[in-house]
Parts: structure tokens; sequence; C-alpha cells
């Protein structure tokens, strides 16, 4: 059941009155998702690389780290690192900064974890031939190693990516002008929120839908080959 | 008398509680080409991956060149070898895989030119040259751009060999090279291993379960069984009367087999 005559008092002229405030609130969640994935991701592999040594200790400590920041709310961490910490360590953060960094710490727990599971994926065969040869560690890692990891992380890493944008709504509440922001605000001195929600709803679909696009070129062109001659 | 190219004093491994190789001594004369035979899994191959510090040993020292290895001289003693060491000596060996181990996301010619340039540093068309010497040597000359899986097993396995090859080594080393491959391909680098053997001066050592190449192109053959070389001679006379008896079981075996 549809209530008509409801829809028929809706204002859409308000939302695109407003809509250079949303688009640039669209950019700013643009903005975050590229800044996290690509910290997360350098520091992820960083991370999946220092994790096969051999000391222990080092071992755990990248463990636990994944384990924390997997295996909490990410609005928790937020909240955490913008509100609790600058009382423990008087270090006060504005709220983009402590936005940017809780993203950050938490996706690069799934990308070390998607790094390691694609370096696990190049067999030892590998690393004996390089081995064999002579190459020291730092071309094994970046000239044999991580081309063919890659290519095996390449599906996992696009679908994590529109994960990231879609979480950046939830730095909203640290009152980051990024999308949801945008809305919520609006709608409250204009009180139009169906209107300001669906157009925000509307924005983060096309530009999500931009990017599953993207990955799924990216994943053709450059994921795991399907296996030929 | 010369220096061994290559010398295994007591040299023992163990995986846990088994003894993969037990105190196995054998001196490998320059140029000399020896093959192991052996049941499998009785380690022969370990034999290989230990000379290729693939697999570290537990007690023992290799000399190559009468140079401690696994080792190093200091004062009158032996220390354990420090890395620059084990790189200077190992970068005398090269080895060639039963399953090829090429890079896949690599060209046959990049697979060729990528250690001498990130480890011997040659200039890069210096590095081309010799590759495509080599890949012509071994008949691929034509195919220097395909990748590993626009391959054959055999075309593979020879890019294999002459990647092995640019890196200059003075000592080759083939893991059961022909094992992965089809029936019909087995020839075609057998043929690339007899040429390497009869117009070079490479001192080789060759795990393989042909019979019929290893007596045709070996100075010597050895029997490993069970941890240990159990009995070494010429290929004629071990391959066709050996003296002891798991060697004369095992042949038997094989010899069957075919």
């Amino acid at each position: 059941m549809i209530d008509f005559d409801y829809l028929a008092t809706l204002d859409f002229s308000v939302p695109w009155k407003y809509r250079w405030q949303l688009l640039s609130g669209l950019w700013v969640s643009f903005c975050l998702m590229l800044v996290s994935s690509a910290a997360g991701l350098a520091i992820g592999i960083v991370f999946a690389m220092v994790s096969r040594t051999r000391h222990a200790v080092i071992r755990w400590m990248i463990a636990g780290y994944v384990e924390f920041f997997r295996n909490t709310p990410l609005l928790v961490q937020l909240i955490w690192l913008h509100f609790v910490l600058p009382l423990l360590t008087g270090i006060n953060t504005t709220p983009l900064v402590s936005g940017t960094l809780a993203l950050t710490l938490n996706v690069t727990a799934y990308f070390s974890e998607i790094a390691r599971a694609g370096i696990n994926s190049v067999g030892r065969g590998q690393w004996e031939g390089a081995q064999a040869l002579g190459l020291q560690a730092f071309p094994t890692w970046v000239r044999v190693i991580l081309p063919q990891a890659l290519r095996v992380m390449v599906p996992p890493l696009a679908g994590m990516v529109i994960n990231i944008f879609k979480a950046t709504a939830i730095l909203s509440i640290l009152a980051i002008d990024d999308l949801m922001r945008v809305a919520t605000r609006i709608s409250n001195s204009a009180f139009k929120p169906v209107e300001m929600i669906t157009a925000a709803a509307v924005l983060y679909l096309i530009l999500g839908s931009l990017l599953a696009l993207g990955a799924d070129r990216v994943e053709r062109k450059y994921g795991p080959r399907r296996q030929s001659a | 008398m010369t220096q061994p190219k290559i010398k295994f004093d007591r040299v023992t491994k163990r995986y846990g509680p088994l003894t993969v190789l037990n105190q196995i001594c054998l001196d490998i004369d320059p140029g000399e080409l020896v093959t192991i035979i052996g049941p499998s899994g009785s380690g022969k191959t370990t034999v290989l991956r230990v000379l290729m510090t693939l697999e570290s040993i537990d007690d023992g020292v290799i000399y190559i060149d009468g140079e401690p290895f696994n080792k190093m001289r200091a004062g009158g003693a032996l220390a354990p070898a420090s890395n620059a060491h084990i790189r200077r000596l190992r970068a005398r060996i090269g080895m060639v895989f039963q399953n090829f181990n090429l890079f896949p996301h690599m060209s046959a010619l990049d697979n060729c030119i990528e250690a001498p340039i990130h480890s011997l540093g040659l200039a890069r068309g210096e590095a081309v040259n010799r590759a495509d010497e080599l890949l012509d040597m071994v008949g691929l000359a034509g195919l220097r751009s395909r990748y590993p899986s626009q391959l054959s097993g055999g075309q593979q396995q020879r890019v294999a060999i002459a990647r092995a090859l640019a890196m200059q080594p003075e000592i080759l080393l083939f893991d059961e090279p022909t094992s992965a491959l089809d029936p019909e391909m087995v020839g075609e680098v057998l043929q690339v291993i007899r040429d390497l053997a009869s117009a070079h001066s490479y001192t080789m050592l060759l795990v393989t379960h042909q019979m019929g190449f290893a007596r045709e192109v070996s100075d010597r053959v050895c029997f490993f069984d069970a941890g240990q070389f159990v009995e070494q001679g010429p290929p004629q006379e071990l391959l066709g009367s050996p003296k002891n008896e798991r060697a004369r079981q095992f042949l038997s075996k094989v010899l069957e087999a075919r």
C-alpha cells in the first residue's frame, strides 16, 4: 500500500536547491574513501609482508591489531578515537583527522587480511625459483611475489573499496561534511527529511554503481586469469 | 688430485624425527655429471635442495671449490656462514626444478633477464642479448615473448634451463627435470641437457628416473636409499650389475616397468 496523497506532498525542489552542497558532500565522501583505501592498502600489504617474519612477537602484534579492528564496530572505534583518546593523551584531533584515521585503521585490518591471502596464494615454488636465481628479498617481493598476489587480490579489493565508500556515511556523526552529514543538516533546517535522505541515497547509488562498474572492469583486465592453453 | 667442485662431508638433515640425509658424503669433480637415482621419498631431491640452500642442514659441511659453504672459516674453526658468504657461493649454482617454477607473469625473455638485471646488476641490453643467445641455444628463439601459460611443458622447462644458465653458474642441479612432462616432451628436454653435458664444462648433478638417459650421459651414477648413498660407480656397472641388494631390487623394478 502506498500513500499517494503523501507522495504528492513531497517537494524535490528542496534537494535541487541544495544540489551543490550535496555534491560537495559526495566529493568529501569520495575523498575519504580514496584516502583511507590508498593508505589502508599500502599499510595492509606491508603488514601482510611483515607478518611472514619468524619473530612471533611481531606476528602476534599484527594479528592482534587485525582482530581488534575487525571485531569491534567502526562506530565505536570512531568515537573512541575522537573523544576518548584526547582525554588519555591530551592530543586533540579535528573531526576530519579522527574520522580519516579511524576509517584508515579499520580498513587496514581488512586489507592486510586480503593481502595475506593473496600472498599465500603464490606457491612455494615461486619463492624457491627466486632464491635459486639469487634474487634478494626486495626484488623477490616487488618483482615476483607481489605482482602475482595482487592479481588474486583484485576481486576482494574491489568489493572492499565499495564497502569503504558506504562506510564513510558513519563519519557524519563527527560533523565531517560528507554527503550524509550535509543531507541530514539541510533536512533539519528545511524540514524536508524524506526528500533529503532520498536524494542522498540516489547520489550514493549513482557513485556506488559507478565504482562497481569500474571494479568490474579492473577485475576483467587485471584479475586472476582464466586458465588458458 | 684435483679439488672436488662439490664436497658433502657427513651432511645430515632431519625433519623432526625423520632423518632424510644421514651423514652423507659425496665428492664431485669439476665438469663431472653425476646422476642420483633411488626410490621415491628416499631423500635424493633433498641432496639438491640443501645444496641450493632451499633447506638448511643440521650437521656436516658442504664445500664448494674447497670452501665451506654452509659454514665459513673463522680463525682455525668453522663458524656459521653469513648471508653474504652464502650468497657469494650460491651464485655458482643454478637449479632446474621438476615443476619449472617459471614466473608466470613474465614472458620467456623476462624470466631470463630478471635475475641477471636485479641480482648480477647487468645492464638491460646486455642481459637481453645473453638471454636471446640462451633461448636460441635451447631451441626457443622465436618464443621469447610468450608467457609460460602459452608454452608446452617441454618448452617451459627449456626456458627454465635458459633462465638458470643466464646467471652463469658453474654448477647445475636438475631435480627430476622431466617428471612433470608429458612423454612426448621428455626427449626435447633431455636433448638440451645432453648438449650441455657434451659442449660445456658445467658440473652437473641430476636426479632422474630416466635410467636410459642416466646410463648415456652420466660419468657416475649414485644409488640413494634411506638417507644414504648406498652404492656408486660408472653407469654401465651400477645400472648393469649393482652389487647392493636394494639397488638390485630397485633397478629390476624400474626396468620391469618399462
